[in-house]
């Protein structure tokens, strides 16, 4: 086990955790400005992608309205899940636990719609061939013309979002419903309007990462957004929630973590690799409840 | 300027306000005082729209207010300091007012008005880049009342800003929300400190267990025989 066999696994892991970095980002806008865990993220993403993959497969069309697809269908669900399942529910019984089984059930209810319509398959996405290929440096690693893409695609958008958070107008409007919904109200904030923009805003890094995903890993499946999807949010509790920075560098390290993980251990442990973000979560209630950043939200 | 008109309003099943009546005229600061629990807080959210009456009416600048949100109301001129301050922690001071001016027209406006409440609270311009959750409780209090006029309103809702401050800086807090009044704000003052409230405003209304048990103009209430013994204590 050398340097460079590290190196070429965190390499292996950029894409992955970028993908967890996007979601993430997600899971803290919704959780910090609403206060409901947004199980049904997993799926607006697994949408996304499916909305790429059927143009991409069977619609011939150009990679770059696979992504808008997958950016439109996100967002068409996200917006949604909003109006039919929490605003009715807030509404009516805000409690945690209610919202928490409504989250539940509409991140199940679609990821059933979708097993029943398309199987439980992998299908095979399709990823241009100019976005294929490989670069070899002269130590020796291997780097995926699509993995930098990704990357480079993803760091853009998550400092650039983590801009907008930080100085516009509307995104410390976010960051005051974050922190106390009436107040932003009593200084003429919208809030209602703030949360469907977290809404718009966190589908659309779904769809992104929905692309990433089907490039990256090659398949879409309509399981796809399960498992991903609660790592991202240990991701968003793991950089302190409701905190945008912080998400994105969560999801980097449980990405690169999980992967690290499994390449450090001998092969036969590699079933275990879920076992790593739980644990890492027990490790997080434990010693450091509020994430490693500073969380964006009132604490009481 | 704003007029309630036999307001009833509660949480629940429980009925809190039995029929408000009280109206604030253009440029007044009025007095809201009484015993905990009377409804004083109640009545200011009926105004800002946190509570809709369950009856009556409530009008601004003869426009019923009835069934707006607290967001459409600000957007009408009527600010309000809350109790218990609510600022904003997680933003600096500074990102504290920008918010308090979000429905100002530019970035421009909203740097004028901020140095025109620094003017007001020298202390909020010398803390501007801290955490708000870092100031003392009279500076969170000079915050709130801050971020309440950002938004130029004519109508100011204060609800307790003397609650929990020490004396010398009730004082200071005080001598601003005058300064307030003279730039011609209308003010709503909610306070439990009678004599106070007493002393700053121009009319008064007594607010006992969800009813208007008195109002009339502050320099006489100050030595209405009720009053003195119930709120000012025999001196």
């Amino acid at each position: 086990m050398d340097g460079l066999y590290i190196a070429q696994q965190l390499i292996n892991a950029l894409s992955y955790g970028s993908i967890l970095a996007l979601l993430a980002i997600g899971y803290t806008m919704i959780y910090g400005i609403l206060g409901l865990i947004n199980f049904a993220h997993g799926e607006i993403f697994m949408i996304g992608a499916f909305c790429a993959y059927l143009l991409l497969a069977f619609g011939g069309s150009p990679f770059l309205i696979g992504l808008l697809a997958a950016l439109g269908g996100a967002v068409i669900v996200g917006m949604l899940i909003q109006r039919t399942v929490y605003a009715p529910c807030l509404k009516r019984n805000p409690e945690v636990l209610t919202v928490f089984i409504a989250s539940f059930g509409a991140s199940m209810g679609l990821r059933s719609l979708f097993t029943m319509i398309f199987g439980d398959s992998r299908r095979a996405f399709p990823t241009p061939d100019s976005l294929e290929g490989i670069l070899i440096t002269d130590s020796g690693l291997f780097l995926n013309v699509k993995d930098i893409w990704i990357f480079g695609i993803v760091l853009v958008l998550v400092l650039g979002i983590a801009l907008f958070v930080r100085f516009s107008r509307t995104g410390m409007a976010m960051r005051a419903v974050a922190y106390d919904a009436n107040a932003a109200e009593l200084a003429g904030i919208n809030s209602q309007r703030i949360v469907l923009y977290a809404f718009v805003l966190g589908s659309v890094l779904a769809g992104v990462a929905a692309v990433a995903y089907g490039m990256s890993f090659g398949v879409v499946t309509p399981s796809m957004g399960y498992l991903i999807g609660l790592n991202a949010f240990i991701a968003a509790v793991l950089g302190g929630i409701g905190n945008v920075p912080g998400a994105a560098v969560g999801g980097y390290i449980i990405g690169l973590g999980e992967i690290m993980f499994v390449a450090l251990l001998p092969p036969q442990f590699s079933a275990v690799r879920p076992i790593f973000v739980w644990m890492l979560l027990f490790l997080i209630l434990f010693v450091k409840p509020t994430g490693l950043f500073r969380p964006n939200i009132k604490i009481e | 300027m704003l007029r309630m008109e036999q307001v009833v309003a509660g949480y629940g099943k429980a009925e809190v306000l039995h029929g408000i009546n009280l109206f604030i005229a253009p440029g007044e600061v009025v007095a809201l005082v009484g015993p905990n629990g009377a409804g004083k807080t109640t009545t200011i959210r009926c105004i800002t729209g946190e509570v809709s009456p369950r009856s009556g009416r409530i009008f601004y600048r003869e426009e019923d207010l009835g069934g707006e949100t607290p967001h459409a109301v600000v957007a009408r001129g009527i600010s309000c300091a809350p109790e218990g301050r609510h600022i904003f922690g997680n933003l600096t001071v500074q990102e504290n007012l920008q918010v308090g001016g979000y429905l100002l027209a530019s970035r421009k406006k909203i740097r004028e008005r901020i140095r025109w409440v620094c003017d007001l609270f020298p202390k909020l311009w010398e803390r501007r880049g801290q955490l708000a959750e870092s100031l003392s409780g009279g500076e969170q209090q000079m915050l709130a009342i801050g971020r309440a006029i950002m938004n130029e309103p004519r109508l100011l809702l204060l609800d307790e800003p003397s609650l929990g401050l020490a004396p010398i800086i009730v004082d200071q807090v005080y001598e601003r929300i005058g300064e307030i009044s003279r730039e011609g704000v209308a003010i709503l003052l909610v306070e439990q400190n009678v004599g106070l409230a007493l002393e700053i405003s121009s009319r008064t209304y007594v607010m006992e267990s969800g009813k208007i048990r008195l109002e009339g103009e502050s320099v006489d209430l100050e030595h209405n025989p009720y009053v003195v013994n119930t709120y000012l204590g025999v001196k």
